[in-house]
C-alpha cells in the first residue's frame, strides 16, 4: 500500500491521543469519603475480565478511529504489487523515471466479449490513470513502431498521442527493451520504472531471440535501479476470424480479364465445429464490392481460385477482402494488388560464349504468348551491374565465389556477389549453378549454400540418366502427363557435387546430375554438367534444358509479382511517407504509412501493406517463459483484460472511512451506560418485611 | 420551669403532631411495669375477659365468681387481660459510616430524627424509652424510663452523638439482647454495613429473648445509584483501606455486590421475623415513620 500524501502519516502518533487522555484522566482523580466500602471491596474482588477487555476495546477503537482518519487523509492506494511500497511512497512517490514500452501490434486491438475498449486502448487508459495517480516523474514512451524513446509531458497526454494508437506492424520487444536500455544508460537515469504493455504474443516477444540474454545481463548490471512492471493482456478470442489472401493472379489473356484469389479464413478455435458455417467475405476490387461465401469450420476455411472479372484493358489494380466485424478488427481486412506479369528477365553469368548462347536461347523464348522473356549474358566481372530487383532467374556458369573475410580485402567483389545472390534468393529468385570449366576452389571447400564442386568425371561411354523426379519440380511431367525425355540425355562429362541437396536426376552410376538445395525462400539448383556439346546433349536435346529453364524462370517470376505485397513495418519509413494512399485506415497518421495496412501507389507500382502472417498465429509466451526472460530482474506483473475499467491503482480511502465509522459505532456501543437507573429505582424506598 | 435551650434541629413539631394520632404498638406481648397500651403475657385487671380458672388457695377471694359457684357449686376465679406499657430501646449506630450523606442530611442526622420522633411518641403514650449509641462498642447507654423528663436526656444524648469509629454491630446486638430485660421493643437504626450472615445470629438471639426487633436500614441515594463519573479515590469513613476505582469500570460490579447484599439481608429478616424498613435518606422521615406505625397498628397482635 502506498499513499498519495504520505506526509500525513507523520500525524499517526496522534492516534495515541485516546491513550494519553486515558492516562491523564487516571491522574486527575477525585477523592471522596465513602461509607459503603464493603461493596467496593466486594466489587474489586469480583472477576474483572470483561470490564478490562471492554476498557481496552474502547481504547483500541478510539485509537483506530484516529488512525483510520489519518490514513484516510493520506489517500491510500490499493495498488497491490504496483505500489512502490510504504518506504517508496514516503521517500518520494516511487521512481523518478518512467519508461513505457508499448506493444501496438494488431493483436493488441482485440476487444473482449462486450468490449468497448481494445487491449491497446485499455492499457493506455489504465497506464495514464495509474501514472497520473501515483505521479510519474520523467515519462518516456517507446512504442513498437519506431522503437525510439520519446519524452512525454504528462501521463494524460498518452491518451492523445497518435503514437499510442493502433498499428498494423508487429512489435519487437527485444528491440524496445534495447532502446530502453540505451536510453537509461545514455541519460544515466536513476530509479526507473519500465512499464511493458503487451499481450505476450510470442511473435512480438521473440522469446528465442538471442538478444534477450544480453539484455538480461545488461539490465542485471543496473541492479535495483530498474524495475519492470508488465501489464499483460491474456488471450481471449474464441470467435475471432482472420482473413488473408494467399495468392492473387491476374490474367487478361483470355477473352475477358479476371483476377483469381485464394482467400483463407483462420479462426481462434482449436476444435472443429460440428456444424460448419458459411462466412460471407466481402471482396472489394477497385472499389466494386462483391460477396464470396467461404465455408468455415471454426479453425480454417479456404477458397481457391475465386475469379472476379475486371474490365478488359485494365493492367493493374487493387482490392480488399473483409470478413464481418468481430472482437479483433485488425485482422478482418486484407489488401492486395494485382498487376500484369513483369518481363521475365534472366541473367546468364558466364565467360563461355557457347554456353551463354545456348542458355540465352533457352531463356528468351517465352513459353506463354503474352509473357515477355528477356535474357542477357554478363561476365562474372559485370555482376555488380545487374538490376537484381527485376531478375527472375540467374544462370551461373562461373567459378563459385569464395567468401573472404572483409578485413582481408574490403574491395573484393566476390563478397558482394555472394551477398547479392543470397539476397536475391531470399527475395524468392531462382538460381541454377552450372559447373565452371576451371575449379579454383580447393576440393571439399564449402562454397555458397553449403555446396562445393568436386572433380570432373569423364566416363568412357556417355552416361545416361537412370532416374529423375517426374512428379514435381523442374523435371516434372507435362500437364498432359507425358514425361520429359530426360532418359535420352547423354552425359559425356559431369562433376561431383558435394553438399546437402535433393537429387532431381541421378545418373546410372548413382552420381547426381541435377539437385535442389533446400532454402527458406527462392530456389537454388545445381547442375553437374553444362550444355556444352562436349559435356552433354542438353543443348542438342534442347527440350529438357528449355523446360527446366522456363520452369525455373516461372518460379523466380513469382517473387517479382509479389513485390507489390508488403508486411507492415517492413518498408522504409521515409520512402513510405511519399506513398500516395489509395485505401487506408482513417484513424492513422501519414507518417506511419509504413506501419499501416492499406493500398498505396508508389511511382510505378501499387503496394498493398498488411499485417504479417505471423500476426495471425496465436502462440503466446507462458508465465514461466516470461519469468525466464526476466530472471534476475525485478518484475511485477499485472494480468488485465481488454475493456477492464478497473484502475491498476485505486484510492481506498472509502475503506478507511468505513473502518472509522464501524470503530465509532463499536465504541459507542461499548460506552453505552448500563441499566443503573433501573437498579437505582429498585433499591430506593422502604421495604418492609 | 421552661428551659431556654436552643431548638433541636432533629425535632419538627409539625411532624410530631402529624404522627401523634398513630399509636406505637408492639407486635409481641410486652412485659411492662405499669398499665399501658400493650398486651401483657400476664392476666390483669383490664375490662377484657380472658378466662375462668379454678380457685386455688391463696387467690384473692374478691375475684371469685359467685354466679359460677351458684350454677356449678364449684369455685372459679374470673381472669381479665392485662394491659401494660413497653420498654423501647433505641439502638443508634454512631459509627463513622453514619456521617455519610450526599444530600442535605447525613445518615446520622436522619437517624436522630427517627429516634427522637419514636422516643417522643413512646413517652407520649406512657412507654419507657431508652437509648444505646454504639460504634465499636456501646458508646452511650440510657436505660428505658417512662418519665417525660427522661426524654430530655435522650434528646441531649442524640444531639451530642457524632459518627466516628468502626461498626461492631453484631457484638453490640448480642450484648443488648442479653442485658435488656425480656420482651422489650428494640429498634435498631443503622446502615448495617455488616455481613448479613453474621446478622442472622443477632436477630435470632434477640427473638429468643422475646424482644420485638425493628430495623431502620438507612442508605444514601448515592450509595444506591453509585453515579460517579470521574476516577475516584474512595476513603473509608471508618478508617479502613482506601480504594481507587474507575466508576464506569466498577459500577456494574458494585451494583451486583449491592444487590446480593440487599437480597441476602431481606431473606434473613423474613426468616427471622424482623420488622425491617429499608430507607433511602432522601425520603421524608415522616413517611417512613407513618409507614412504620401504620403497619404495626394494623398487624394482628400476637399474645
Amino acid at each position: 500500500m502506498s499513499f498519495l500524501q504520505p506526509w500525513m502519516l507523520a500525524a499517526l502518533p496522534l492516534a495515541a491521543i485516546p491513550i494519553i487522555i486515558h492516562l491523564i484522566n487516571q491522574r486527575r482523580y477525585q477523592t471522596t469519603q465513602w461509607a459503603a466500602m464493603m461493596f467496593l471491596l466486594t466489587a474489586n474482588r469480583m472477576s474483572r475480565g470483561y470490564a478490562k477487555i471492554r476498557q481496552w476495546a474502547i481504547l483500541a477503537l478510539r485509537t483506530l478511529v484516529i488512525a483510520a482518519l489519518i490514513l484516510m487523509v493520506g489517500r491510500p492506494l490499493a495498488s497491490g504489487s504496483l505500489g512502490g511500497g510504504l518506504i517508496g511512497s514516503i521517500t518520494g512517490r516511487g521512481s523518478a523515471n518512467t519508461i513505457v514500452l508499448l506493444d501496438r501490434s494488431p493483436s493488441m486491438q482485440q476487444r473482449d466479449g462486450d468490449g468497448a475498449l481494445s487491449k491497446l486502448e485499455t492499457s493506455v487508459a489504465q497506464l495514464a490513470e495509474t501514472l497520473q495517480t501515483i505521479g510519474a516523474g520523467r515519462l518516456t514512451l517507446i512504442e513498437s513502431n519506431s522503437a525510439r524513446p520519446r519524452e512525454i509531458v504528462s501521463p494524460t497526454s498518452l491518451l492523445e498521442l497518435p503514437e499510442t494508437g493502433p498499428s498494423d506492424a508487429s512489435a519487437d520487444l527485444p528491440a524496445l527493451m534495447l532502446s530502453a536500455l540505451d536510453y537509461i544508460q545514455s541519460n544515466e537515469l536513476g530509479q526507473t520504472d519500465v512499464w511493458i504493455c503487451s499481450d505476450l504474443r510470442d511473435h512480438d516477444w521473440r522469446s528465442k531471440d538471442g538478444r534477450w540474454v544480453s539484455l538480461r545481463e545488461a539490465f542485471a548490471e543496473l541492479g535495483r535501479r530498474v524495475r519492470f512492471r508488465l501489464l499483460a493482456f491474456r488471450e481471449v478470442e474464441p470467435n475471432n476470424r482472420s482473413v488473408r489472401v494467399d495468392e492473387v493472379r491476374f490474367d487478361n489473356r483470355q477473352a475477358e480479364a479476371f483476377v483469381s484469389l485464394s482467400v483463407k479464413i483462420e479462426g481462434g478455435k482449436e476444435v472443429v465445429d460440428s456444424t460448419p458455417q458459411v462466412v460471407p467475405v466481402t471482396v472489394e476490387l477497385d472499389g466494386a464490392r462483391s460477396t464470396l461465401d467461404v465455408k468455415f469450420d471454426g479453425v480454417v476455411g479456404e477458397t481457391k481460385g475465386h475469379r472476379i472479372a475486371v474490365p478488359k484493358g485494365q493492367t493493374r489494380g487493387w482490392g480488399r477482402v473483409s470478413v464481418p466485424a468481430d472482437a479483433k478488427l485488425s485482422d478482418n481486412d486484407f489488401y492486395f494488388t494485382y498487376d500484369l506479369a513483369p518481363p521475365r528477365r534472366t541473367v546468364i553469368v558466364t565467360d563461355d560464349p557457347d554456353v551463354g548462347r545456348v542458355l540465352q536461347l533457352a531463356s528468351e523464348i517465352a513459353s506463354e504468348e503474352d509473357v515477355q522473356c528477356v535474357a542477357e549474358v554478363v561476365g562474372p566481372n559485370a555482376v555488380a551491374s545487374i538490376a537484381w530487383e527485376e531478375v527472375a532467374l540467374v544462370l551461373w556458369h562461373a567459378p563459385l565465389m569464395k567468401t573472404k573475410a572483409p578485413s582481408e580485402d574490403v574491395g573484393d567483389r566476390s563478397l558482394d556477389d555472394e551477398q547479392r545472390l543470397q539476397a536475391f534468393v531470399d527475395r524468392g529468385g531462382s538460381v541454377i549453378f552450372f559447373p565452371p570449366q576451371v575449379i579454383d576452389s580447393a576440393p571439399g571447400e564449402e562454397l555458397m549454400f553449403g555446396m562445393s564442386w568436386g572433380s570432373w568425371n569423364e566416363p568412357k561411354d556417355p552416361a545416361s540418366v537412370a532416374s529423375w523426379r517426374g512428379e514435381t519440380d523442374l523435371l516434372a511431367n507435362t500437364l498432359a502427363g507425358a514425361s520429359l525425355p530426360v532418359g535420352s540425355l547423354k552425359i559425356n562429362r559431369f562433376i561431383d557435387v558435394k553438399g546437402e541437396a535433393t537429387s532431381l536426376a541421378t545418373l546410372v552410376d548413382g552420381s547426381r546430375l541435377l539437385m535442389r538445395v533446400p532454402t527458406p525462400r527462392g530456389s537454388v539448383y545445381v547442375s553437374a554438367t553444362t550444355p556444352l556439346a562436349k559435356d552433354s546433349s542438353l543443348a542438342a536435346d534442347g527440350v529438357v534444358l528449355y523446360v527446366l529453364i522456363q520452369r525455373a524462370i516461372e518460379e523466380g517470376a513469382r517473387s517479382l509479382r509479389a513485390t507489390g505485397q508488403l508486411d507492415a513495418g517492413d518498408a522504409n519509413v521515409e520512402a513510405a511517407a511519399k506513398w500516395t494512399p489509395l485505401v487506408e485506415r482513417n484513424d492513422r497518421f501519414s507518417n506511419e504509412r509504413a506501419f499501416t495496412a492499406g493500398v498505396y501507389s508508389e511511382e510505378r507500382r501499387l503496394l498493398a501493406v498488411n499485417r504479417s502472417a505471423a500476426e495471425d498465429q496465436r502462440p503466446t509466451v507462458t508465465d514461466s517463459q516470461v519469468d525466464q526472460l526476466f530472471r534476475g530482474l525485478i518484475l511485477d506483473r499485472v494480468n488485465e483484460q481488454a475493456g477492464s475499467t478497473q484502475s491498476l491503482v485505486e484510492e481506498v480511502w472509502r475503506a478507511f472511512l468505513i473502518i472509522m465509522l464501524i470503530a465509532m459505532i463499536g465504541e459507542a456501543c461499548l460506552c453505552l451506560p448500563r441499566k443503573i437507573a433501573e437498579t437505582f429505582t429498585q433499591n430506593r424506598g422502604g421495604v418492609t418485611a | 420551669m421552661w428551659n431556654e435551650s436552643a431548638a433541636r434541629d432533629f425535632l419538627d413539631p409539625a411532624v410530631l403532631a402529624g404522627l401523634a394520632g398513630l399509636p406505637l404498638v408492639a407486635r409481641r406481648p410486652m412485659r411492662g411495669s405499669v398499665s399501658g397500651l400493650h398486651t401483657s403475657p400476664n392476666r390483669g385487671a383490664s375490662v377484657e375477659f380472658a378466662e375462668y380458672r379454678k380457685y386455688v388457695p391463696g387467690d384473692d377471694l374478691r375475684r371469685l365468681d359467685w354466679r359460677a359457684h351458684g350454677r356449678s357449686d364449684r369455685y372459679y376465679v374470673k381472669e381479665f387481660e392485662a394491659d401494660t406499657n413497653l420498654r423501647c430501646c433505641l439502638v443508634l449506630d454512631t459509627s463513622g459510616s453514619m456521617e455519610f450523606g450526599s444530600g442535605d442530611l447525613t445518615k446520622l442526622q436522619y437517624a436522630r430524627r427517627i429516634a427522637a420522633a419514636i422516643g417522643y411518641l413512646a413517652v407520649q403514650q406512657g412507654d419507657a424509652i431508652g437509648l444505646s449509641c454504639f460504634n465499636a462498642g456501646i458508646a452511650q447507654h440510657l436505660p428505658p424510663r417512662r418519665n417525660p423528663s427522661h426524654l430530655r436526656v435522650i434528646f441531649d444524648a442524640l444531639e451530642q452523638t457524632r459518627g466516628r469509629g468502626e461498626t461492631h454491630l453484631t457484638e453490640v446486638l448480642h450484648e443488648l439482647a442479653e442485658t435488656t430485660r425480656q420482651a422489650a421493643m428494640v429498634i435498631v437504626i443503622s446502615d448495617f454495613f455488616v455481613d448479613p450472615k453474621l446478622l442472622r445470629n443477632c436477630f435470632e438471639h434477640l427473638r429468643f429473648r422475646k424482644h420485638d426487633l425493628s430495623l431502620f436500614h438507612l442508605l444514601d441515594p448515592l450509595e444506591l445509584s453509585f453515579t460517579f463519573t470521574r476516577p475516584t479515590r474512595f476513603l473509608d469513613m471508618e478508617g479502613g483501606t482506601s480504594v481507587f476505582a474507575e466508576p464506569s469500570e466498577i459500577a456494574d460490579r458494585y451494583q451486583q455486590a449491592l444487590q446480593d447484599y440487599l437480597q441476602a439481608l431481606q431473606k434473613i429478616v423474613l426468616e427471622t421475623g424482623v420488622d425491617y424498613h429499608r430507607v433511602s435518606i432522601d425520603e421524608p422521615y415522616q413517611d417512613v415513620l407513618t409507614r412504620f406505625l401504620t403497619r404495626r397498628a394494623t398487624a394482628r397482635r400476637v399474645r
